[in-house]
């Protein structure tokens, strides 16, 4: 009788261990767990960075300053397969439009049309 | 497999997932807002209840397990690319627009608008309730999606050493996926609940249903309800969950024909419930002009090709044999075989069968892909992967832990 609960004790001691190290592995490694971002996580636009790249909470600040439904890329934003998806998403429900006379590019790039606003890395233009 | 489960578990799986088929229902009739919350509540009640009621006393490692995933899930932003792309935009589309059709306005072709969305559509009535949408909580309602599936595997297995193990094994294997936003980790979970129900249900019927003829009626009304609510959301969750369904149901019948057994009304009643919601969103969707961008009309023309090549083969292999998780549930898969085949030739045979009509999906799936096959692999296997391993490793568990008792 002993032995079989010396036995219980050990397996449980090994799965529970086992599930801990493993909890704690998704945590740290595989997801960015943080405490601040769960006592926070119905909060509005808490930590939006961690979730997407500075220059695309840049671009979604631009296109909703002009208070408009729809904005474009320009032919190097929309040819880079991140910025494009993450915009789309991340400024929903303004949508992305080629038909738009709102053209969101890089600061450095030349686009014929007239600057609106700008920031660091990119500028938004109204053609 | 345990001829006993705990009903009470079973049941409330059953009212769990029934709200959560309702509040997708809800949403495509675009019913009111108030109703869409209560029905929230009602589920947020049914895991209150789990947490406290005395019937589930004996669940202390499940109702930790399910704290750790909505902490970990809550913890974390939303970062993985279906998950924001496909899965969190569809949920951020039906709470902004207020409507479950929005993706029909083919807006973003690129992003799977003929996917199903019931979890998504759960998210969105947790963001109608909170008033706003952010990066963090919408993918935790998963959390709440997966819930039936992992009552009705927990009322399953034996004791609290199996449950244990069970849980271990899905931290170690898919617990990544479910806290992620992604819906692979809820498929693997609902592959298993549903091969397991439908076993019990149509193929061996040895279940302890209860005592007496009420108990015995009203035990048995609930897993076929409970088959058919976790049916529904197996196929909902993405096309993937349709296709095992449907292979679930081609497998029941089949052995239905295999064992000489009368293939009876209610197995058809049973399968018409489970795919009718899935046929009314494809039908939708195709009446819209929106459809399912991996499936071209040279799909069989890419496998002929992709036959022809060494390389293909080598590929694919790679990926979907040589997983380390896939390896490591056949090995242990094999073990309880060795040990156990002859008290469970059957339930091994259904698992086997469907396991390898699922695999055999995978390799169609693959050789048939318009995107580059490298590519795909990389992005995807090890996503797909788990549900293979996840049917396995419980079947292992249920049955081994009955030969140990």
């Amino acid at each position: 009788m002993k032995q079989k609960q010396k036995k219980n004790l050990l397996f449980l001691f090994a799965v529970l261990s086992i599930c801990l190290i493993k909890l704690l592995h998704i945590g740290s490694q595989r997801i960015h767990f943080s405490p601040n971002i769960l006592f926070h996580s119905f909060e509005k636009n808490y930590n939006d960075n961690l979730a997407v790249s500075d220059i695309i909470i840049e671009g979604n600040k631009l296109i909703k300053k002009i208070n408009k439904f729809n904005f474009n890329l320009s032919n190097k934003l929309y040819s880079n397969g991140y910025f494009k998806q993450r915009i789309v998403e991340f400024s929903y429900p303004i949508r992305l439009d080629a038909n738009s006379q709102f053209v969101l590019a890089l600061s450095h790039e030349e686009v014929s049309c007239s600057v609106r606003l700008k920031t660091q890395r990119l500028k938004l233009y109204e053609c | 497999m345990n001829a006993k489960p705990d009903w009470n578990l079973i049941f409330l799986s059953c009212l769990i997932s029934f709200c959560i088929f309702l509040n997708y229902f809800f949403w495509s009739i675009n019913f009111n807002q108030i109703i869409k919350s209560i029905n929230f509540f009602t589920i947020l009640f049914f895991l209150f209840y789990f947490f406290i009621g005395k019937e589930f006393k004996n669940y202390n490692y499940l109702r930790l397990f399910i704290i750790s995933l909505l902490a970990l899930s809550l913890g974390s932003m939303t970062v993985d690319w279906d998950a924001r792309s496909v899965f969190g935009f569809h949920a951020k589309r039906i709470f902004l627009d207020d409507n479950l059709y929005a993706g029909f306005d083919k807006y973003m072709p690129g992003l799977m608008n003929a996917y199903p969305l019931l979890p998504a559509s759960l998210s969105a009535t947790l963001a109608q309730i909170i008033g706003h949408w952010n990066e963090i909580y919408p993918k935790s309602t998963n959390i709440l999606v997966l819930l039936p599936a992992l009552f009705v595997q927990c009322s399953f297995l034996k004791n609290n050493k199996s449950i244990l193990l069970w849980l271990m094994f899905i931290l170690l294997f898919t617990a990544r996926n479910l806290v992620s936003g992604l819906m692979d980790g809820l498929v693997a979970m609902y592959f298993v609940t549903n091969c397991l129900i439908i076993y019990n249900l149509f193929i061996e019927e040895h279940l302890v249903y209860g005592k007496n003829s009420v108990e015995i009626n009203k035990n048995k009304i609930t897993l076929f309800f409970s088959g058919v609510f976790c049916g529904i959301i197996l196929s909902l969750l993405k096309n993937e969950g349709f296709v095992i369904i449907i292979l679930l149901l081609l497998s029941t019948f089949l052995f239905k024909i295999y064992l000489k057994k009368k293939i009876r009304k209610r197995e058809i009643i049973f399968a018409i419930l489970v795919l009718t919601p899935m046929f009314v969103w494809k039908l939708l969707a195709t009446y819209n002009g929106v459809y399912a961008l991996a499936i071209g009309f040279n799909s069989f023309d890419q496998i002929i090709l992709r036959l022809s090549e060494i390389n293909s083969y080598k590929l694919v292999f790679r990926y979907l044999l040589l997983n380390e998780k896939f390896i490591i549930a056949l090995l242990i898969f094999f073990f309880c075989i060795y040990k156990n085949f002859q008290n469970n030739k059957l339930v091994y045979s259904f698992v086997i069968t469907n396991a390898l009509m699922y695999y055999i999906t995978l390799y169609i799936v693959y050789l048939s892909t318009p995107y580059d096959l490298s590519w795909h692999l990389i992005g995807s296997s090890t996503r797909v992967m788990p549900t293979m391993v996840m049917i396995l490793i419980f079947f292992s568990i249920s049955t081994f832990m009955k030969k140990k008792e």
